[in-house]
């Protein structure tokens, strides 16, 4: 039904700056893709080229196996969700779901029919006479939806659509999102700097840094065999420890020989302890702790290196004082200190 | 309490500054004949000014001549301008910044400079004492102005909503005319009245342009008021202000549209 294919897709912009460098990308009809990276990484640039807001450069951008470099967004047949939600702020809810409707030149039974049915999905009807400024912004948001999917799109684009809710919010929404993909079908391409959000949601998370995709693999594959420390630091929540291996006196066995290395682990994978040091663990001192309530994230200082391990949830300790820290060699990742590449 | 006092002061003598004239203006108006050349208020209110004002000149054809002529200018303005700006706003292409530029240099012509040439090619043109031989110069040079202000109000309204409109289907004109122009009516009421006021009062052009009585606009026909040997103090007077009641009418009926806060909803916040 609906298929995203790039090939070697380049943009560069006016003044010389290539944002997007040679994309190769497959997406799969009925797949939800995520598109992460840092601010300026090429992600948003790589959606406008979906959507057609943007020609590329060079190389090409296929839907359906048909090229469609220069067609313009209305012939694409794709919906999108924007972060600003893009309500039209002199139409009412319900003018604002039915307006692709009406702009396609549906007739009016057909188009009531259609915005109720969107409506009750989203749970939109009482609000459905109310102008946009007159809603909170998660019914913005939902708005939004709704005008994206009353068109039953095939495929539907998202820039970033909850990274203006609150944080309680943007937990359900991200379930009813991933619900509606679901029930639809659809291909969904969603872009987001969150990666909690790229991990839940997505089939698929593609980790694009400086206009080059990194990874393009399923969650699982990205957080345990990520390709380099980039997309290592990337996913992961705290964030992955990257130090050299004899900071926390990695094992020989678990490193390749004559090659200069530096080691990641998760924080998740190290277990922290208060006190003196006992046989195999690590001596270090306590930085910061962090009660989380099931588990507290404690920052040890090593040397002049932090490593953020877990400890259990009544671990309490003041900063300076002993500790100690423990890990399963087998849970090391390691990269070449020179290229940043995953070895092994 | 002495800010207070201070800045009272500021804003009476600021209003009286602006309004002054206009106030001497409609005392005149108002005075009996003899007595046009006293200082302070008249001993009794006459209408005969605004009565003699009319008498014997076409200064009711002159009214509706100014009005044809101002709002001719300010709808082809506002239809020129208004998709004008949203293509330098919203549409890419080359050199829009070099277009907004040129378009404020048609506007630094004086006046003046412009006069004997314009005449010349107003007669060619066949348009010399006729009203829309001032529509023509008034539009070209309200143009600018309007273009101005209309860009930075179409600027204002967030690319996303744009974007928006054309992923829904919208062609770029569909965008312009369903989702941006609506937007834009606060803006639009703006550069209507002003340029409304301009063309309205402009004179130098009305004067060169036109020549029978029948064809002029307000401000040109109170200057030929005046008789070989005396000047019609009260009829000026009352005329003047005749002509500034359309003005205070039109600015009413647009602010009114001026609503602010329209886009709010639009995007977050």
């Amino acid at each position: 039904m609906a298929s995203v294919t790039f090939e070697q897709v380049r943009k560069t912009y006016p003044g010389g700056v290539e944002v997007v460098k040679g994309i190769d990308l497959d997406i799969a009809d009925g797949e939800f893709v995520t598109l992460v990276g840092p601010s300026g990484c090429g992600k948003s640039t790589t959606l406008n080229l979906i959507a057609g807001f943007e020609a590329p450069t060079s190389g090409h951008v296929k839907i359906d196996g048909e090229v469609v470099n220069d067609r313009s967004p209305k012939d694409r047949g794709v919906a999108m969700v924007f972060q600003s939600y893009a309500l039209y702020p002199h139409m009412d809810v319900r003018r604002n779901i039915a307006f692709p409707l009406e702009v396609a030149g549906m007739d009016k039974a057909s188009i009531a029919k259609a915005v109720g049915e969107t409506a009750a999905r989203l749970g939109l009807e009482p609000l459905l006479d109310r102008k946009p400024k007159e809603l909170s912004g998660g019914q913005r948001q939902r708005v939004a939806l709704g005008r994206a999917l009353v068109r039953k799109p095939k495929l539907c684009l998202f820039d970033e659509p909850l990274s203006n809710l609150d944080a309680a919010l943007r937990g359900q929404m991200r379930a009813e999102i991933k619900k509606l993909h679901e029930d639809l079908g659809a291909t969904f391409i969603y872009v987001t700097h969150d990666q909690t959000e790229a991990m839940t949601l997505s089939d698929r998370i593609i980790i694009l840094n400086r206009g080059v995709i990194q990874q393009a693999e399923s969650p699982r594959v990205v957080y345990d065999a990520p390709v380099n420390t980039f997309v290592a630091g990337f996913v992961g929540s705290p964030r992955i420890n990257i130090v050299a291996p004899e900071i926390i006196d990695a094992p020989a066995s678990a490193l390749p020989e004559s090659r200069k290395v530096v080691v990641g682990i998760r924080p998740e994978d190290v277990s922290i302890g208060g006190g003196p040091a006992p046989a195999g663990a690590k001596a270090a001192k306590v930085y910061v702790t962090e009660p989380m309530g099931a588990e507290t994230w404690v920052t040890l200082e090593i040397g002049s290196e932090r490593v953020v391990g877990r400890a259990p949830a009544d671990f309490s300790a003041r900063s300076g004082e002993a500790a100690w820290m423990r890990y399963d060699p087998a849970k090391l990742h390691v990269f070449d200190a020179d290229t940043e590449k995953r070895i092994g | 309490m002495s800010k207070r006092l201070w800045l009272w002061f500021s804003v009476v003598a600021a209003v009286s500054f602006c309004v002054g004239p206009f106030l001497w203006q409609v005392i005149t108006s108002l005075r009996p004949e003899d007595e046009l050349t006293r200082v302070g208020l008249p001993s009794s209110v006459s209408l005969e000014s605004y009565f003699g004002a009319f008498h014997g000149r076409p200064f009711g054809r002159v009214l509706l001549n100014s009005a044809l002529v101002a709002g001719t200018t300010t709808v082809f303005c506002l239809a020129i301008g208004a998709s004008a700006a949203f293509a330098l706003a919203k549409l890419e292409f080359r050199g829009r910044k070099l277009l907004l530029g040129l378009a404020l240099a048609v506007s630094m012509f004086p006046p003046i400079a412009t006069v004997s040439p314009l005449y010349l090619m107003i007669r060619a043109l066949g348009l010399r004492d006729e009203l829309p031989g001032l529509v023509l110069p008034y539009t070209t040079f309200a143009l600018p102005m309007t273009l101005w202000i209309l860009t930075g109000f179409f600027r204002d309204i967030p690319d996303e909503l744009y974007r928006a409109a054309r992923i829904d289907g919208c062609t770029p004109f569909q965008a312009f005319w369903k989702i941006l122009l609506p937007l834009t009516v606060p803006g639009l009421a703006t550069t209507g009245i002003l340029v409304f006021i301009f063309a309205w009062n402009e004179f130098l052009y009305a004067l060169t342009f036109t020549s029978s009585p029948e064809k002029r606009t307000v401000p040109v026909a109170i200057s030929l008021f005046a008789g070989e040997h005396k000047e019609p103090w009260g009829e000026i007077a009352a005329a003047s202000v005749i002509a500034t009641l359309p003005l205070i009418l039109v600015t009413l009926l647009f602010q009114r549209k001026i609503v602010s806060g329209l886009t709010s909803g639009a995007v977050k916040g």
